[in-house]
Order: structure tokens, then C-alpha cells, then sequence
């Protein structure tokens, strides 16, 4: 994504119109990334999010650390 | 006494000059501000400086030591800070034209527990916009650069503050990490720098990038440094939740006399390729290691890709979470690359987010289950030498693609599983760039990283090479893109 980016901050040395049509592409172009790489994630078999590392299977591990 | 002069002592070497009087804290200032006049043209680390503020703590610190008063154990160390962490004495922009120049009520926590250790705070350094980028190269400041040649980018996005210290202007600087932006500079620029667990070290006060993956972590020349600002900066703090329960241990890292009965996994395989060059210098490093006496064995995980993607994911969404008021008020302040992924980020759904999370569950504790009783893995830090700053697209072992994802391809792994990663200096690559050594380990095993790396620093010397600080051309550009 980020040859995409850059291509786009070389195009948007134009001005600034051809700079908010640069950011629309560059945008497209990202999200559309990101999407795919989503898309393509293995099937997890239903686990709970890790929205701390606590939470995914170093807690124990973790607090031994610290004892 | 050491001969050095002072700004090229490192942090512990200084702080027991100071304290014993030996070097005064004020001597040990002017030859930081000094270095900083003469070079920071050169390498445009910091942003914001104050040379008579600084010179005035110096004196007060000097004042108490002669009273006989006891004061900290980084009493009169000049200490850079980048500049998405918030001070009460200096802006604090990210190096955004989003963020306006009145200081901050409060001092971010790790700047105040800086503080209160004593060290003197110099001024803040230049990073990548936002933090959102690895090069140092869109900045409202300007580009950063490299010490040990200016042609090459300084990598980012703490880019300033290992700059400011490789080129001896401070001995040590403060960084943040969401995908490598301690780790990156630190080894393109030749110093020591470490990721520490995520919640290790508090981000109250620090701009954030993602909180899922930001951390705070310190950059000095030595692991032994490292090892001092980590029991300065780390422990609980009530106003950042991840730290909860979290302590450091009050004892230094141990020195180690060999590496005999350590484990190290070296890891390898797809999606960690790397330049002939820094292969060269790794596996030089690997050498000495198992010299030493560590065991090596190599190892590989499995899905890096998808896990790139998923770190990647986590990351634009929680930054567009973060920037929906101001990417609303004021888009055109931000810079083009920064706004087009602050955009991107916004069209990331929930249950892609959830997913995402929900992958890096299952990567977790793949990565545990690898780890058996490894004591740490090594891979290095960045597949290329830092590259110059006119080149967009860099081949490495096979690999090809853009400087952006070359940089934080391999140091995204500790942000997405929230383990400790320390970069040290392992040597030279092409055009005499350094190159960097990464060790990686189990969530709350930073001082056991630092053990290994204080010794591998023993034993190589590497972190003790000084880039030729006179003569250094001019900066050739400050401008940014246009934003």
C-alpha cells in the first residue's frame, strides 16, 4: 500500500485539486487492502478477541513473570 | 574519570559522574547544548529546545549535590523526549500542523517520572507525523537523518531521538512504538533502543497511534542504559489501565559473565528475508552469541502474512477512532499520506476490527506454544540498512517492496503480540550503515532481554562505534511533503 501512498504524494505536488482526487484513489486503494488482508485471515475457530495480550494466553505466564 | 568528554558518556557512566561530583551537571548540559548547536543542523533531530532552562536545572542540580542533598539516580542527565509525548515546558505537536504550541497542563508519565529521577529535560525531538510512518520523512519539522551518513533517512518513527542520540547530542531520548518506532531508529541509527511489554510502561499523556500496540520504551547506546531508564520509566500507573498489576523488578539486570544455558530461537523462514549485508552482520552476531555459549536453535512461524494484515487492520482503525474530531475540523492540516490512512481507517468495519483481534488471540498463542523454553528469539531488526532518503523501493533477500512496509517488517511482530523487544547494533552493512539485532521474548521477560543484551554488548563493542560527528553535510532538505 505504501508504493500506492507514495505515488500519490508525488502526484499531489500538483496542487491541491489533483490532491483531493490523489486522496479519494489513495483511500480506495488502502481501505481495499485492508479489506483483503481481513478477508484472508484464517478461520480462529470462534476465540475471544485479544484486546489485551492479558487475555490470550500469557496472563499466567505474565504473572509468574512478575513474582 | 572517564576521558570522554560528557555528552559522550553514556547514561549510567554520567549519572554516577554527576552524583559524585566529578563532572559537574551543568558541564555535562553545555556539552550537550553544545553538540546540539553544532549538529542538529546537520541531523534535525530536535524541534524544541531551551538552552537557558536547561542550563538552570544543570545548576540547581549542582547546587543540591554541594548542599549534600540526595536526589536521583538520573540527577543531571540531559534526556531528549519525541514530541507526541506531552511536557508542561515544551509544545508537544507529533510534528503535525494539527497541534497547536502551547505547552501541556501536565507532563506525560514517563516524562514526569524522567523527571523525578532528575534527569533535565533538553527539548523534544522530530518523529513521523502522528507517529503513522517508519521513515521520519513527512514531518512538519522536516525530515530527520542519519548520523553516520545524512543522505540516509534516520528510520522512524522516533526518528529525532535516536538521531539525537547517536550523534552524541544526549545520551538518552525517549521513543514510542506502535509497529517498531523505537526499534526502527534505534537501528538504523546505531544505538539501543527496547519495545518493553506492552503495560510495562504507562502512555498516560502520550499522543497514541493504536492503543492496542503503543508503548513507550527508551533509546541510549547501551543495553546497560536501557536497563536504568527502564527502572526509572516502568510500574503501575492508575491513569493507564494497562499497567495494572504490573511491577518491575527493584534489582538491576544481572551481569552476566556467560551466556552458557541460554536458548535462543533464531528466527527465519518467510517473511523475515534480509539483505547480504545485514545477513553478513547477523549471522557475525550469531557467532559470538554461540561463542558464548547460548544454544541456537532456528525457528519458524507460520503466518506471518496474515498477521501483518491483521496488525495492520487493528492499527487504521484504532487511529481513525483516535483523529475523527480532528480529521472532521481540520483534514488539510494533515499530510497527505497520514490522511489517506486516518480515511482508509474509517472504512475498516467492526467485525473486520473483531477479527482482527480475534486472530491475533490465536497468533498469541501460537507464538507461546513456539517459544517453549527459548529464553529469547533474535531475528534482525530491519531486513536492509537504513536506506537513502531518495529511494522508494528496496530489494532484500527476495523480498521487494516499499521503504514503509521494509521498515516495519519485522518489528511489527512484538506490537501485535505485546512481547518486550530490545534492538542492539550488530555491526556494519553496505556504505557503512549499522545494522540491528533484535531480541524478542515472553510478555515480562524485558529485564532478562537486557541481561542477554548487556552481555552480547560486552562481548561486541558494536553499540560503542561513533559516527564521524564533524563535517557532516548540511541537511540538503527540511521540506516535507506538502500538506
Amino acid at each position: 500500500m505504501w508504493n500506492t501512498i507514495h505515488l500519490a504524494q508525488i502526484r499531489a505536488q500538483a496542487g491541491l485539486p489533483a490532491l483531493e482526487a490523489t486522496l479519494a484513489d489513495l483511500v480506495a486503494a488502502v481501505a481495499g487492502e485492508l479489506s483483503a488482508g481481513t478477508a484472508a485471515l484464517p478461520e480462529t475457530g470462534g476465540c475471544e478477541p485479544a484486546l489485551s495480550f492479558r487475555t490470550a494466553g500469557f496472563e499466567d505466564e505474565f504473572r509468574e513473570q512478575r513474582q | 574519570m572517564s576521558a570522554l568528554p560528557a555528552n559522550f558518556q553514556g547514561v549510567v557512566e554520567l549519572a554516577l559522574a554527576i552524583r559524585s561530583r566529578e563532572i559537574g551537571a551543568e558541564q555535562a548540559m553545555r556539552a550537550s547544548l553544545a553538540a546540539l548547536a553544532e549538529l542538529n543542523g546537520c541531523v534535525n533531530a530536535f524541534v524544541a529546545h531551551d538552552c537557558a532552562a536547561s542550563l538552570d536545572a544543570a545548576r540547581r542540580v549542582d547546587l543540591a549535590l554541594r548542599a549534600g542533598e540526595t536526589l536521583g539516580e538520573l540527577a543531571g542527565v540531559p534526556v531528549a523526549i519525541k514530541d507526541n509525548c506531552l511536557t508542561t515546558d515544551y509544545p508537544s505537536t507529533a510534528a503535525s500542523q494539527v497541534r497547536g504550541a502551547e505547552p501541556a497542563a501536565q507532563d506525560a508519565t514517563p516524562v514526569a517520572r524522567l523527571r523525578a529521577a532528575g534527569a533535565i529535560i533538553v527539548g523534544k525531538t522530530n518523529m513521523h507525523e502522528w507517529a503513522y510512518g517508519a521513515t521520519n520523512s513527512i514531518s512538519r519539522y522536516g525530515p530527520s537523518r542519519n548520523p553516520w551518513d545524512t543522505a540516509r533517512i534516520s528510520g522512524g518513527s522516533s526518528g529525532g531521538s535516536a538521531a539525537a542520540v547517536a550523534a552524541r547530542i544526549v545520551p538518552a531520548a525517549l521513543g514510542t512504538d506502535t509497529g517498531g518506532s523505537v526499534r526502527i531508529p534505534a537501528a538504523a541509527c546505531g544505538v539501543s533502543g527496547i519495545k518493553p511489554t506492552h503495560g510495562l510502561v504507562s502512555r498516560h499523556g502520550v499522543l497514541p497511534l493504536a492503543w492496542s500496540f503503543d508503548c513507550v520504551g527508551p533509546i541510549a547506546r547501551s543495553a546497560l542504559d536501557l536497563d536504568l531508564l527502564m527502572r526509572v520509566l516502568a510500574g503501575p500507573d492508575a491513569k493507564d489501565p494497562a499497567t495494572a498489576g504490573v511491577k518491575w523488578p527493584s534489582s538491576r539486570a544481572r551481569r552476566a559473565s556467560t551466556l552458557r544455558g541460554v536458548r535462543i530461537g533464531v528466527l527465519a523462514g518467510p517473511g523475515l528475508e534480509r539483505s547480504a549485508d545485514v545477513a553478513r552482520a547477523f549471522d557475525e552476531a550469531l557467532a559470538a552469541l554461540a561463542a558464548d555459549g547460548a544454544t541456537l536453535e532456528y525457528r519458524t512461524i507460520r503466518e506471518l502474512a496474515p498477521g501483518f494484515a491483521a496488525w495492520n487492520t487493528i492499527m487504521h482503525a484504532e487511529a481513525s477512532a483516535w483523529h475523527r474530531t480532528l480529521l472532521d475540523t481540520a483534514p488539510h492540516a494533515y499530510s497527505v499520506s497520514v490522511r489517506s490512512r486516518l480515511e482508509a481507517g474509517r472504512c475498516v468495519s467492526a467485525v473486520d476490527y473483531l477479527r482482527a483481534q480475534q486472530y491475533r488471540a490465536a497468533f498469541m498463542a501460537q507464538m507461546r506454544d513456539t517459544l517453549g523454553d527459548d529464553d529469547a528469539w533474535v531475528l534482525p531488526t530491519l531486513p536492509v540498512v537504513a536506506p537513502m532518503a531518495d529511494v522508494d523501493e528496496i530489494d532484500a533477500g527476495g523480498w521487494r517492496g516499499s521503504v514503509q512496509d521494509a521498515m516495519t517488517r519485522m518489528p511489527w511482530l512484538a506490537n501485535f503480540t505485546g512481547m518486550p523487544c530490545l534492538s542492539v547494533p550488530c555491526g556494519f552493512g553496505d556504505g557503512g550503515a549499522p545494522v540491528g539485532l533484535s531480541l524478542l521474548g515472553r510478555p515480562g521477560a524485558d529485564f532478562r532481554l537486557l541481561e542477554i543484551g548487556i552481555r552480547f554488548q560486552q562481548l561486541t563493542a558494536w553499540h560503542a562505534r561513533c559516527p564521524a560527528l564533524s563535517g557532516m553535510p548540511e541537511a540538503r532538505d527540511t521540506a516535507g511533503e506538502p500538506t
